[in-house]
Order: C-alpha cells, then sequence, then structure tokens
C-alpha cells in the first residue's frame, strides 16, 4: 500500500507526463509570421473564357471525373501583407524603405471562390489567414451575376469578421485594390478607412458584410453595399450604394441617393449637403444646407387592406453657404420658415424619387416589408410569406414620406 | 484537534450552484433552437421552457422539504417501493453518466469546429472530462466555493456582451412576439432541457444550512440563469433577425464576434467569449459528474464518492465518442432532452403526488 | 554519584550525557559537579570555571561561558560574593543554608539571580549565557543573567519598505523584537507563548496572540503544529512555517510574512496570530488568504481613496504579471484576429526572422528574466544596480538585434516583470511567478482555451486549499460581504470600526487527529 505523499507524488508525475504528451501536439499552431495576413481580397469575372480555360489548366483545377459547376471562372486578386514591410510603431525605425510596397498582390482563378483560395494557396508558402480580411471588393458584373456562392463561403470560415467590408466596384475590382492611395502604406487599410470613416461622418450607412447577411436573410428587406468607382489620383470614390435583389446587385444610387436613403432610414449623423433656391429670388441664386441629424418615425396603417407606409422623417441641418454673399439675408426666424418649407419640398421630391429608382429594381432596400412581417403578421403570413412574393408587392407599395427639416444653425456670419 | 469549517450550505451558494449548472454549453447553439420552433417567438418559447422547469424545480424541492436530509435516490424507494425505485436510480444514474458525456462532446465539437480547427477532438474532450474528474474528488464545500466563485466570472462578461450588442439591435427583428413553426413542441422539449441542469438541487438541499431557503434560492437561481437566456435570445434576434439565426450554427458566437468593445480595444469578443463559455461548460460538466458520481455513492450506500470518479471516466469518454459528426451528435442531444424531460420534470411532479397521495413523509431529523 | 558511573561514560555524545544528568540533583561537592559539568561540556575553551571564596572563606566556583557573558557584570558580581560585609562578624561559621539567605538577600545586589537546583537546568543556563555559582556543600547553584549578545541595530526592513508608516524592522532577537511588539500592544490581552523548537538549536518560538480576539482554538492549533516540529535545528522562520502550513505541494504560500511590527501588530488586532522565531528577524502571521498578500500596513495609512486605488492597481498587476505572457503566446500564434489588423501586421514584422515558435521565445526570455533577476539580488548592491542596467538595456536590445527575440516580446516580458514586482508580498508574487511557465506552455499547445484551461486550474486549486481552516479565497468565496470592505478595495477606516471583520466567516469543529 502506498503512502497518501507518495500516490500525490505518482498522481504529479502523470499529470505531468500527460502534459509532455500533450505538448507534442500543439496542433494549432501557426505563428502570425507563417500566416498569409490577406488584407483585401477583390472579385471579378475572367473576361472571356477561351483564354481562361488555357490559364486554368496551368494551376490546381478541381473538374474531376464528375465534373465541376458550370459557373463562369473568376479571378481573385488576394492583397497579403508583408511582414516588416510594415513598420512597428509610428516611427520610422524599422520600418520599410521608401518603394518598397508593404503588400503583395497575388492572383488565382476558379469557378468558386474556395477554387480560386485553394489555387492562391498552392502557390503560396505560408497558410492563408482570413481573421484580418477586412476589405472585399467585387466587379459589378460578378455582383450582378450573383454572391451566393460569396456569402456561403465566407460565412462558413470561422475566422472573417461579421465588421468586414464588402462593396461592389463599378469597374475591374483588381483596379481598386490595386489602386495607391498616398495617405495609408497599405491600399486595404486605406479602403477600410475611408468607408470607416464615410460612416462616421455620415456619408455611407454601417453596412458591412454581416449586415448584408442580415438583410440578404430578412425577408422584407434587401442588402446594399457601398458602390465604389476608381478616379484618376489613384483614389476611390463612393459613389452610391449597390442595390441588391436575392443575392444579385439590380441597380446602383447616385452619391446623393445615399442621404436620401440615410434620411428615410433615420440613420443619423447626417452628412450630405444639398442646394435649395433661394425663396422669392428670380434670379439663379441659392444655398447649400447640410443636414446634421436624422430621425424618422416609420408608421403601418392599411388602407383598403393594402399595407402604406407612413414615414415621417424629421431633419436637422445647418446653412452652409450663399452663392451670392449679400442678395439674400438671413435675420430672423421668419426667413428660415420660408427656407424650411422650400427644403421639405424639395427634400421629398428627392426622396420619392429614389423611392421610385428602388420600386423599378424591385429591392425594398428601406426594409418596409420588415415593418409589415413584424406589425401585420396575419397580413404577411396570408399575402406575402416569401421574399420574392414581397419584392412584388413592393412594386406597387403605397408610401408617404413628410419631411420636416430644422435649419439650427448659419454659422459665423450674422446674416 | 483539526481546524474544520463549515459543510452545509448557504442560501447564495445554493442559487450560485443552479445558475453556473444551468448555464451550459448549450447557451452557443441555443438560440438557433429556439429560432427554428418558434421564429420570432424563440422568447415566448425559452419563458414556456422556463416555466416548465419551474414546475420540475419547485416539486424537487417540495420532495427534498418533505423528505428532509434524503436525496431522489434515497426517498425514492419510500415512495414508489425498492423495485421501482432501483430502476428510476439506474435510469437517473446513466442519464447523467450520458448526460456528462454529450456536454463534454459538445464542447470538444464546437472547440474543433471554431478555435482549434486541426486539434483532435479527443484531446479537447479528455482535458475537459478530466478537470471536471479532478474537481468531482472534492468535497462539498470546495463544490460551492467552485460554483460561487465562477458564477459572476460566467454572468459579467454575458452580459457585458449582450448590452454591447443591444446597440445593434433593431426591435422590429423581435415582432412579432407570438410565433411558431411545426418543429415548436420538439423545440420546446431542447430548449427545456437546457434548464435540466437544476435537478441537482435535490442532492445539494439536505445540506442546506436552512433548508426552507431552498425555495428562495431555487427561484432566484433558475431566475438568473433564466434572465440570462432570455437576454441572449432578444439580443441574438434583435441584432440578426429571426431569419438570419436559422443560418447560423452558433448565433450567441456571432453575436460576439459581430460586437466590438468601444475604442478597438479588443476587435472582436468571440475568444473573450469562447474563454467565458468554457467556464461555463466547466461548472456543468463539473455538476453533472459530482450527481453522477454522488448518486452512485448513495445508491451503493459506499461512503466515499472518490471512488467512482476516474471508474466512470472511460466510459465518459467512450460515450462521448460514439457520435461521428456534429449532426449526429446534435439529434443524439434532441434524444437525451426528452429523456432528461420525463426524468427531471415528470418523474420529481409523479413522485410528489404519490408521496401526497399515499402520505409518505420523512423522518423529521433523518440524516 | 559514584566514579565508575562516571567511567562508563564517555562511549555517550554530550547530549545522551545531558539527558542522563539532567534530573539528578546538584552534588554538594564541588569537585564532583565540576567533574559533571566537564564531563558534559567537554573542552570548550569559552567555558570559565573561576574558583574563588565566598567572604574569603568559603570554598565556590563561577561557571560562565565568555563568549555570552557581559564581563563587566560578572567582575563587579565577583567582587560582591568576595567581599567581607561590615555587619559580617569576622569568625562566625555559617552554615550551607544561612549563606545562601545572606547572600541572595543581603550581600548580592542583582535584581534576577534564582537558585537551580537540578544538573540539567545548570547546563542548559550556562549554555543560555547565564552565570552560575555554586558553593562547596550547599547542593544547589546560584545563576543569574549576564548575557550579552551582540545585536544589530533597529534598520528599516529591505523586504518591505514603506512611503508613508513606520520604519522599524524587526531584528534577529526574540527579546527585542517581543518588545517592539509589547511597547504597540500595552494591553493585557496581548498573550505572549513561548515554545522550544529544535533538537539541537533550542530555538525560542514565541506564539503571540490577542486573548479575546483570535480564536482559542486557533491557538491551540497552532501551538499543537508547532510542538509536533522535530528538526535539529531551526535558523529561521522559515522552517517553521513549513511545518506548520497546510498544503506543502501548493505554490500558494499559506503562511505571511513580516519584518514590520506595525504590520504584526495591525494582523494581532484582527485575530491572526504572529509566531516570533529566535535568530529570525521575520514575523509569521497565520492564518494567511490569499487577500493579504496584495495589502500593505500603508493602504491604511493612507486616505482611503488612495489605498483603495493603490490596492486595485496591485491586483491588475498581479493578475496581468500571471496571465499577460501565456496570453501573448496565445494571440500571436493562435487568434492574431483578435489585435488590430495595423498592429497584427507589425507585430508579424516583428517576429520575422526569429526562428522560434512564440513560446519558446517566452518561455526563453522568461528564463532569462528569472536568472536576472537572481543574479542581482545575490550579487553585493553596487555591483547589482550595474548588473540590471546591462541586463535590461544591452540584453534585451541585443536579443532583439540578433534576431532572437521580437521587440513586442521584450515589451512583454519587461511589463510582466515589472507586474510581479507590484506585489508586495514576495512569496506570493513568487508563487504566480512559477505558474506563469505552466501557463506559458499550454497556451502553446492550446491557445486562448489552453489559458483559460490553466487559469481554471490555478482557481480550482486556490478554491481547495485552506490556511489553518480559513478558506483560501476568503472573504470573496466563501462570500462573506462585510470582508468584503477590506479585500480589494480598503474601505474608510470608521467603517471599518471592527477590524476581524470576516473572522466569523468561519467556524472551528474539534476533531480528533493529529495534524501535519
Amino acid at each position: 500500500m502506498l503512502t497518501r505523499e507518495e500516490v500525490r507524488c505518482v498522481r504529479t508525475f502523470a499529470v505531468l507526463a500527460g502534459m509532455v504528451l500533450l505538448l507534442s501536439g500543439c496542433w494549432d499552431r501557426l505563428e502570425i509570421e507563417d500566416r498569409a495576413v490577406i488584407l483585401g481580397i477583390a472579385i471579378d469575372l475572367a473576361e472571356s473564357k477561351e483564354d481562361l480555360e488555357e490559364e486554368m489548366k496551368e494551376q490546381i483545377n478541381h473538374s474531376n471525373a464528375i465534373g465541376a459547376p458550370d459557373m463562369p471562372v473568376i479571378k481573385i486578386s488576394a492583397q497579403i501583407a508583408v511582414p516588416g514591410r510594415i513598420p512597428l510603431g509610428p516611427g520610422e525605425s524599422g520600418g520599410a524603405t521608401v518603394g518598397e510596397k508593404p503588400v503583395w498582390i497575388l492572383n488565382a482563378k476558379g469557378h468558386t471562390v474556395e477554387e480560386a483560395m485553394n489555387a492562391l494557396q498552392q502557390e503560396l508558402a505560408d497558410q492563408i489567414f482570413l481573421g484580418h480580411l477586412r476589405i472585399i471588393v467585387v466587379s459589378e458584373k460578378y455582383a450582378r451575376n450573383g454572391l451566393g456562392n460569396l456569402n456561403d463561403y465566407m460565412r462558413r470560415q470561422t475566422d472573417i469578421r461579421r465588421t468586414a467590408w464588402l462593396a461592389v466596384s463599378k469597374g475591374k475590382a483588381t483596379d481598386i485594390i490595386h489602386s495607391s492611395p498616398q495617405l495609408e502604406r497599405v491600399p486595404a487599410l486605406y479602403l477600410l478607412a475611408m468607408l470607416d470613416h464615410s460612416v462616421d461622418m455620415g456619408k455611407l450607412p454601417n453596412e458591412p458584410i454581416g449586415r448584408y447577411w442580415i438583410r440578404n436573410s430578412n425577408l422584407g428587406q434587401e442588402p446594399i453595399l457601398p458602390y465604389l468607382v476608381l478616379k484618376q489620383q489613384e483614389n476611390v470614390q463612393v459613389a452610391g450604394l449597390a442595390v441588391f435583389r436575392k443575392d444579385k446587385m439590380v441597380g446602383a444610387t447616385t452619391p446623393l441617393q445615399i442621404g436620401a436613403y440615410m434620411a428615410v432610414n433615420g440613420i443619423s449623423e447626417g452628412g450630405y449637403s444639398f442646394f435649395v433656391p433661394v425663396v422669392n429670388s428670380s434670379k439663379n441664386q441659392y444655398v447649400l444646407m447640410r443636414t446634421v441629424n436624422r430621425d424618422t418615425d416609420t408608421r403601418l396603417v392599411f388602407a383598403d387592406g393594402r399595407p402604406k407606409i407612413i414615414a415621417n422623417v424629421s431633419l436637422e441641418g445647418n446653412l452652409r453657404e450663399k452663392t451670392e454673399s449679400d442678395s439674400y439675408n438671413f435675420s430672423d426666424s421668419s426667413a428660415i420658415k420660408e427656407l424650411e418649407k422650400k427644403i421639405n419640398e424639395a427634400l421629398t421630391q428627392e426622396v420619392m424619387h429614389l423611392i421610385a429608382d428602388t420600386k423599378r429594381m424591385k429591392a425594398d432596400i428601406f426594409g418596409f416589408g420588415e415593418y409589415v412581417r413584424a406589425l401585420a403578421p396575419k397580413y404577411w403570413k396570408e399575402h406575402v410569406r416569401s421574399n420574392s412574393r414581397w419584392s412584388e408587392q413592393y412594386h406597387s407599395l403605397d408610401i408617404e414620406i413628410h419631411i420636416n427639416y430644422k435649419v439650427r444653425r448659419v454659422g459665423m456670419k450674422a446674416k | 484537534m483539526r481546524l474544520r469549517e463549515e459543510t452545509t450550505l448557504s442560501g447564495i451558494e445554493m442559487a450560485a450552484i443552479l445558475i453556473s449548472t444551468v448555464i451550459g454549453v448549450a447557451i452557443l447553439p441555443f438560440p438557433l433552437f429556439a429560432v427554428r420552433g418558434a421564429g420570432t417567438g424563440a422568447g415566448m418559447l425559452t419563458l414556456m421552457a422556463i416555466g416548465i422547469t419551474l414546475i420540475g424545480l419547485l416539486s424537487v424541492i417540495a420532495l427534498g422539504l418533505r423528505f428532509p436530509g434524503q436525496s431522489i435516490i434515497q426517498y425514492g424507494a419510500q415512495i414508489i417501493g425498492r423495485p421501482a425505485a432501483a430502476m428510476l436510480n439506474a435510469l437517473l444514474i446513466v442519464f447523467y453518466i450520458v448526460l456528462t458525456a454529450s456536454a463534454a462532446r459538445e464542447f470538444g465539437t464546437v472547440v474543433v469546429t471554431s478555435v482549434l480547427k486541426q486539434t483532435p477532438i479527443e484531446a479537447t474532450v479528455i482535458i475537459m472530462l478530466l478537470i471536471a474528474a479532478i474537481s468531482a474528488r472534492k468535497d462539498l464545500r470546495t463544490f460551492a466555493n467552485i460554483h460561487l466563485f465562477y458564477t459572476p466570472i460566467i454572468l459579467m462578461p454575458v452580459l457585458l456582451i449582450v448590452c454591447l450588442s443591444f446597440q445593434n439591435a433593431e426591435p422590429l427583428y423581435l415582432l412579432p412576439i407570438f410565433d411558431h413553426t411545426p418543429q415548436i413542441l420538439s423545440s420546446l422539449l431542447t430548449i427545456t432541457a437546457m434548464f435540466q441542469g437544476f435537478f441537482i438541487i435535490t442532492l445539494l438541499i439536505p445540506h442546506m444550512r436552512q433548508q426552507s431557503k431552498a425555495w428562495v434560492s431555487g427561484l432566484s437561481g433558475l431566475g438568473v440563469a433564466g434572465a440570462l437566456y432570455l437576454l441572449i435570445i432578444t439580443s441574438t434576434v434583435a441584432v440578426f433577425g429571426a431569419e438570419e439565426v436559422k443560418e447560423l450554427l452558433y448565433p450567441t458566437l456571432e453575436l460576439a464576434k459581430a460586437t466590438n468593445l468601444p475604442a478597438n480595444i479588443m476587435e472582436r469578443l468571440d475568444a473573450a467569449f469562447i474563454s467565458v463559455w468554457v467556464t461555463a461548460v466547466f461548472t456543468t460538466l463539473f455538476s453533472n459528474y459530482y450527481f453522477a458520481v454522488h448518486a452512485l455513492k448513495q445508491w451503493l450506500g459506499t461512503r466515499d464518492h472518490r471512488l467512482f470518479v476516474f471508474f466512470l471516466l472511460p466510459f465518459l469518454m467512450l460515450i462521448a465518442m460514439l457520435p461521428e459528426n456534429v449532426l449526429q451528435m446534435y439529434e443524439g442531444i434532441a434524444l437525451i432532452a426528452r429523456g432528461g424531460f420525463v426524468l427531471t420534470v415528470l418523474c420529481p411532479v409523479l413522485l410528489l403526488a404519490i408521496a401526497v397521495i399515499r402520505g409518505k413523509r420523512g423522518a423529521a431529523d433523518a440524516h | 554519584m559514584s566514579n565508575d558511573k562516571l567511567q562508563t561514560s564517555p562511549n555517550l555524545n554530550p547530549e545522551q550525557l545531558l539527558a542522563r544528568y539532567a534530573g539528578e540533583s546538584c552534588p554538594a561537592s564541588l569537585s564532583q559537579l565540576l567533574e559533571i559539568v566537564r564531563l558534559i561540556m567537554g573542552s570548550s575553551d569559552d567555558l570559565v570555571i573561576r574558583t574563588f571564596y565566598i567572604y574569603g572563606r568559603y570554598e565556590a566556583v563561577m561557571l560562565y561561558i565568555n563568549s555570552l557573558v557581559n564581563q563587566q557584570i560578572t567582575d563587579q558580581q565577583l567582587q560582591s560574593f568576595m567581599t567581607l560585609p561590615e555587619w559580617l562578624s569576622g569568625t562566625d561559621k555559617l552554615g550551607p543554608e544561612a549563606l545562601k539567605q545572606t547572600l541572595l538577600n543581603k550581600t548580592v545586589h542583582l535584581s534576577e539571580i534564582t537558585v537551580v537546583s537540578r544538573m540539567g537546568d545548570l547546563i542548559n543556563m550556562l549554555l543560555n549565557g547565564k552565570t552560575i555559582v555554586a558553593v562547596e556543600g550547599l547542593g544547589e547553584a546560584f545563576k543569574f543573567g549576564a548575557r550579552k549578545i551582540e545585536q544589530r541595530a533597529i534598520e528599516q526592513p529591505q523586504t518591505e519598505q514603506v512611503v508613508q508608516g513606520a520604519r522599524e524592522g524587526f531584528i534577529e532577537q526574540l527579546h527585542t523584537n517581543l518588545s517592539l511588539l509589547r511597547y504597540r500592544l500595552p494591553t493585557p490581552s496581548f498573550r505572549i507563548l513561548i515554545c522550544e523548537v529544535g533538537e539541537y538549536t533550542k530555538t525560542s518560538v514565541a506564539i503571540c496572540y490577542m486573548e479575546g480576539i483570535a480564536d482559542p482554538k486557533l491557538v491551540s492549533e497552532a501551538e499543537n503544529r508547532i510542538r509536533a516540529i522535530r528538526l535539529d535545528g531551526v535558523l529561521d522562520a522559515g522552517y517553521i512555517e513549513q511545518f506548520i502550513e497546510d498544503h506543502h505541494y501548493s505554490p500558494f504560500p499559506q503562511v505571511m510574512n513580516t519584518e514590520k511590527p506595525d504590520k504584526a501588530v495591525a494582523n494581532l488586532l484582527e485575530g491572526r496570530i504572529v509566531i516570533l522565531t529566535d535568530g529570525s528577524p521575520f514575523a509569521l502571521i497565520i492564518p494567511a488568504v490569499f487577500g493579504q498578500f496584495f495589502q500593505t500596513t500603508e493602504d491604511y495609512a493612507t486616505r482611503f481613496l488612495q489605498g483603495s486605488f493603490v490596492r486595485m492597481a496591485r491586483v491588475i498587476a498581479l493578475v496581468f504579471s500571471l496571465v499577460f505572457p501565456s496570453l501573448y503566446v496565445a494571440i500571436i500564434s493562435f487568434n492574431p484576429e483578435l489585435i488590430p489588423t495595423e498592429f497584427a501586421v507589425a507585430v508579424a514584422g516583428g517576429r520575422a526572422g526569429v526562428p522560434f515558435p512564440s513560446f519558446v521565445e517566452v518561455l526563453i526570455m522568461e528564463i532569462s528574466m528569472e536568472v536576472l533577476r537572481e543574479a542581482s539580488i545575490r550579487l553585493p548592491q553596487q555591483v547589482g544596480g550595474a548588473l540590471s542596467i546591462v541586463g535590461v538595456l544591452v540584453v534585451g536590445q541585443s536579443a532583439v538585434a540578433a534576431g532572437f527575440a521580437s521587440p513586442i516580446t521584450v515589451v512583454v516580458i519587461a511589463l510582466t516583470t515589472i507586474g510581479s514586482f507590484a506585489t508586495p508580498a514576495y512569496n506570493a508574487a513568487f508563487a504566480l511567478r512559477m505558474l506563469r511557465f505552466p501557463l506559458i506552455l499550454i497556451a502553446g499547445m492550446l491557445g486562448v482555451y489552453g489559458v483559460v484551461i490553466g487559469l481554471i486550474l490555478i482557481a480550482n486549486h486556490l478554491l481547495t486549499i485552506k490556511s489553518f481552516g480559513m478558506p483560501y479565497l476568503s472573504p470573496a468565496v466563501p462570500v462573506h460581504f462585510r470582508g468584503w470592505r477590506d479585500f480589494l478595495i480598503r474601505a474608510p477606516l470608521w467603517i471599518l470600526k471592527k477590524k476581524p471583520s470576516y473572522r466569523q466567516s468561519r467556524r472551528y469543529e474539534d476533531k480528533e487527529e493529529g495534524t501535519a
């Protein structure tokens, strides 16, 4: 019989032995520098199928006896951070010398996203790591073809952030990823900063990939994504919202319509400006207003057994400039009142225009369908039930917009 | 002479044991089950499950007070006679063994799918079972200490994540509050199963300092745990919407992923959440293991429970490794949930009814 | 006392001889007495045997060990023994008893002089620095204290520096230490119980407690554990600590030690027991729970906001020093998605070119940090300073330059090490420093999940152990809300009026059982 102490000793050794055995594992350890940290991805449709087939043969190909999906070939460009080229900390020391690109852009092709990623991995020493994937840009062509495959792939990945941005580019997505802006060393991070700051400044609704998925799943709502355009100076412009219906892009808005969209949905931190003609002035005189605050109260009513949406949009804004300095004075509040009336008219028109556009696309980006589903479940169950039927109904949905604009400040000038 | 401390349980400790036992491995997939069953009515479904659990809890407490100093293993024989009680006890013990094993397996599966993708599932499961086993050898005092210590550690971060996530919430997604799908009944049973950890209370009532406090601690324990489940379901549905939740295998984990701390201290909270969840799994496993071992001890009338701890380990491991994939595992768990409903809710209610009808009652100072 | 008995003795060692003669009464014959003393003491050269005549008439001998005795006092006393007082007639012959009374009551002017009658006592007194005077034919001996042992001055303790608070520290002599306590506690409630421990050293160990505040069962438990110690020599309080603690295999200290009398008194007032060991400047305090190790007396001396703030800072430093390196390893090699993208990319750059996996890198750096720390403790102070500069600046810098470690690792290690020094108790900080290593290993195996598993194991251990019946994490677990006023924060003193706030949280049960 062993004594207590001996038993303890044996036990300790058993535990230690177990630890040593486990140590031989380290199954999942993969040092950060051994990972190919992908910061951004661009997805394009390959131009012509014939010369692609040729290229596809050169890389790993998943087609087998059972066959491959008959999908258009896509081209993926991945931006990989190159360790050591991005300096540690704000100082200059230890950084890259000017001229060395801090990222490395690789291309791969495939029928599906996973196939292309596998092809990419085949050409890469380090294991691909998507935990820091911050931005995915897809070309309009690809988006119009449908994002179903991309989203399925992304959802299955455990590392993907729900806060990563998914954006649509007007031209080739690769060009956007290739652009080298001057403000930030890493292009993907510049794009990210641009989108994030746009959200902060009220110029873009916060709709990252996670929100896209949610909107796409919801029956009474359609997703939107930022719509990017590459400009001459290697810079990128947020050129509106890409409108989707059932994972497929169906259209895009203008940049100013983003403001209208945000007004209808009452997304605060307003950031868009617009011209309003000056009251009682025959001359070509305008003031420029900038919205700073938005709040919307959306109601659902039934008229003749059909749903009707009434949105009361309250906006607050400041006067930013006049076209001519002294032609028109704001010295008392009645002048402001007049101006507000004018603004309400102008904005209602603008918003109705956007609604008409989306109705044409049959894409309920405002989520009015969610109001119907949530507040009138009986009607929903009887008449709608599915996403596609709601799209049809949205086409003829009765929508009433009341805009109530308040001018709060006129700036440092007294008149 | 030797210095010895309190061996009885206080009301707070009792409630803490209930809370940390009930909050377990299931908080990750739980919104998925609830939404699958009831769509936006998931919150209501959860409330119903809590109500059903409450019936079981109240019967168990009433039984415990009717037979002071005894657990269900001991008073069963008095109520329904030896042979039937032996059956019941055997079923209970087997149920708890399977429950422990399935919780360990579910834990391993989540870890292997979401965090440690290359680590063999056997390693994660055996580590968890070992920790639970080592702790299950300890006495009641340590058992209470461990639960009391971990309860706030489990509650706080979950509350934090839920609160932070409310900034992304869309109240519209919660409506309509009443909703149902064809699978609502089976979902209700599955959700009720998440609360069946409360059953450990039958083992603990005899050790309470003031047994009459069992009502208060039982109710507050279930109340807090239930409130946490309700908060989780509300925030996941409010953030994602019912349709999106149906697409997510572990909605609660996604919730943590979608939430980030102000000022970007941590960009995503899923790893923080996983660590808290590991703790919650540990306390649940610990309770179940403890129950199995002590029920065995009481049933066989041995003096020391430590005997059984490492004896059970290989069986637990074996049962845990039975399912071949995630889907099969969840089907198995749903099956266990039905059994659990019968054993932890129906049985106590029946026992109580029989005890009242036959006028059975324990000796006042039995121990 | 026969001669053959003496002759058979040489085979026995001194201890056995002493034990043999311990019970015998002093022989009346001086020569016999001296023979026994010489037999036991052997030929120690510091034993002084001075034969003289009391009042010039009665044969007597003075015995003392000159390395322990103040020569001046013995000289004076020798004079008071030898001088014939004027009132005593020159011719009277006093009997042994009358002579004893005369000496004790009339001629020898010493407050502390007593009579010993057993040989064992005589020898022990002699060894403890007493001076013995034996008179022919008396059968008893006088002993008086003329002990003089070199001792250092009372200084500020090196291990516990304070900004505000008493600067006195304990020294090696038990009596000085007791006086430091006694003068702070002029109350009859302050009790001292002295036991002797150590076969050869016979070290006095004083158990100090407050009657009426300390749990009497705790006192008797402490006494029992101390009396049960069987050891040749007790050279430091640490020897006692290792025998009385509950869990020998635990890395966490279950006995607190201090060099500061004010801290000892504060703990006495909270119902704890202070154990002083002769020859050691450290006082042991029992029971000790985890919370005490990041509290200092200064917390109470400063204003409560300050005290609470500093305490929280210490707790954070403590947690930091335990988990920071392992979290770093877990994040770098398992979950790099947790840190901000810019930082992650930069870290990857810093680590590029380091040949080891991050947990090996961290382990190497941690071990070299421990080596540096140990080296700078052992070195003389002047050299130590230079070494730490060399260590921190040069080694750290060149480790990075040589591609041996990444700059962020160096930062992590430096922060951790500083954090571990913020814990006031050296032994508690050591426990956490030690546990850092298994945590780093398990983090290298299983990432964040491993860190959590490690922390659960540590927490479970803390929840299991006790110090003298006191749960180690009390008052946090088991909860005792009153105790929380003086746990992570330090509530204002007027709220803490009753200091022993969480003594009530435990109850002691009798159980007949031997102790460790």
